[in-house]
């Protein structure tokens, strides 16, 4: 395969919509979750009767970091402005009007950022930097009321799939959170030697339960100081394959969870446990879905789920303006799955899912 | 294959390759490639929110506590100090939403906050109530620092004494600085 073609077929070879489907919704929890933290200390944080007033949100934010809460800062406004986010985010969830909802949602989280940005960490910029991608995806293609309306209007019950080079980006912005920390993590000494995790313990204006019993077994710290900074590598990396993913990913879990309580920062683990999904194919979904018990769906099921959404029907949605011709033409080259036409519905019966 | 379809490929191949590059360039450890082009693409990272920094305890967890705290002396001499909101002793359920106070305070000792400092000072006069008939003040901000105990302690010792860290002193001399 030539560089070109493996830049299309990573970037733009078609495949399904389910996990970022799933992780839309998800998303949207954490945010109102995210919000909902917000209240506790919303006037303190964003509004005039607390830290900053007057001009002064505008001096800390600098001239490129622009908000309408620099300017509209009373309290009853900005709980209206967090309350019209939480709209949106609910918009978001349900997938109503999804590509409105996501660019409200980006807006709101942006005025929300640039008004307090000496507090903005992790979770935020996590939270930040993803609705800027979401709202460059197709994410409303599944498990959404705009999908729902699509089928109903179109009749049978196929799974659409989309042009993924914004959930790519996605991808690619976990891994290099993960590269980014470990490498830096690899230039201290502490890290290194074993000992960093004994600091953390110790630190409750940063820790979130009292752990320092813990100190009583320096091998133990030892070990899981080392075991973080291998899964962070590994995280960037075993993510992409299929062989590894599911494994990686539920090391990348129990990382997470074993931060919860060592460190208080409210859903960045979260966040960054919900990215794994968009690695995912839907039949590794599906079977992760098994393993809790909660729905699985029969093989026989599964076999007719293929389907590629017109592109007519889904305005708005630029990415999915792919002409089927275009894609018969690709799918030789991309891997895609063979396609024909029906009655306004193109129909596949290759499982999809063609992640790298 | 449409040649609108090759167009939009085309735009979004060089969208994509612009902003890997910029994100690329704004998490690379400080380096003359990070230097040069950090601030051109700053007019693209910013404004769009999409700045970050990854250094979760990296490249070394602090080996201190701090917490921050400011002095106030007015015109007559006379000295009032505040204490910023404090969260190690909360029960967890009430610091999980309370985790930007500790943030806060570390990041005012970053240089890119230096002019959020000033600020704060004014916040910290508005807090105390002071007057405008006891300007000018004097404000100080300033942390308490505590080393944190030695890989191989297995308890904290309660007795280690804080240091004093000064952060930085303002004088306001006009009540309208601080009630704009």
């Amino acid at each position: 395969m030539n560089p070109i073609q493996a830049w299309n077929r990573f970037w733009f070879g078609p495949i399904s919509a389910l996990p970022l489907g799933v992780y839309r919704v998800i998303f949207g929890v954490l945010v109102l979750a995210h919000l909902g933290l917000l209240t506790v200390d919303l006037d303190h944080w964003y509004t005039d009767a607390g830290l900053l007033r007057g001009d002064e949100a505008r001096m800390a934010a600098g001239p490129l970091r622009i908000s309408p809460l620099q300017y509209v800062q009373d309290p009853r406004s900005v709980r209206l402005v967090v309350a019209l986010v939480a709209a949106a985010a609910v918009g978001f969830v349900v997938g109503w009007r999804t590509r409105v909802m996501s660019v409200l949602l980006y807006l709101g989280l942006l005025s929300l950022y640039h008004r307090n940005i000496a507090t903005n960490c992790g979770p935020d910029m996590l939270m930040m930097i993803t609705s800027f991608y979401l709202m460059l995806t197709p994410c409303g293609a599944a498990f959404s009321i705009d999908a729902w309306r699509q089928r109903r209007q179109r009749g049978g019950d196929a799974e659409p799939l989309i042009i993924p080079w914004a959930q790519r980006l996605l991808q690619i912005q976990l891994c290099l959170i993960y590269f980014d920390t470990a490498l830096l993590k690899c230039t201290g000494t502490t890290w290194t030697g074993g000992t960093a995790i004994h600091y953390v313990l110790f630190n409750h204006e940063v820790g979130q339960l009292d752990l320092e019993w813990l100190a009583r077994y320096p091998l133990l710290l030892n070990v899981l100081t080392h075991a973080a900074l291998v899964l962070e590598f590994a995280l960037a990396f075993l993510l992409w394959f299929r062989a590894s993913r599911r494994w990686v990913a539920a090391a990348g879990v129990l990382l997470h969870l074993g931060i919860v309580p060592l460190v208080n920062v409210p859903l960045f683990g979260e966040q960054m446990t919900a990215l794994y999904l968009l690695f995912f194919t839907p039949e590794e979904l599906r079977g992760l879905t098994g393993i809790f018990k909660r729905w699985r769906r029969s093989e026989s099921e599964l076999a007719g789920m293929g389907r590629l959404d017109m592109a007519s029907s889904h305005r708005g949605w630029h990415q999915l303006r792919l002409p089927l011709e275009s894609l018969n033409e690709d799918r030789t080259t991309v891997g895609c799955p063979k396609v024909t036409r029906g009655k306004g519905i193109a129909k596949s019966t290759v499982k999809f899912g063609s992640s790298v | 294959m449409s040649s609108r379809w090759i167009a939009s490929r085309l735009i979004i191949s060089g969208f994509i390759v612009f902003h890997l590059t910029a994100t690329i360039v704004w998490v690379l450890p400080p380096c003359p490639v990070k230097a040069l082009w950090m601030p051109r693409f700053a007019f693209y990272v910013i404004p769009l929110g999409l700045w970050q920094s990854w250094s979760m305890f990296a490249p070394d967890p602090v080996r201190e506590v701090i917490h921050l705290e400011s002095e106030v002396i007015d015109r007559r001499g006379m000295r009032r100090v505040y204490e910023f909101p404090r969260v190690s002793g909360l029960p967890w359920w009430r610091k999980l939403p309370r985790f930007r106070h500790p943030k806060f305070a570390a990041n005012l000792l970053l240089e890119e906050f230096a002019v959020q400092r000033e600020l704060t000072a004014r916040h910290v006069v508005r807090q105390l109530g002071i007057p405008p008939e006891d300007f000018p003040l004097r404000v100080s901000l300033y942390y308490h620092v505590r080393d944190l105990p030695l890989p191989g302690a297995e308890v904290a010792d309660p007795m280690v004494r804080s240091r004093l860290y000064s952060l930085a002193a303002f004088e306001l001399e006009d009540p309208q600085e601080v009630w704009p």
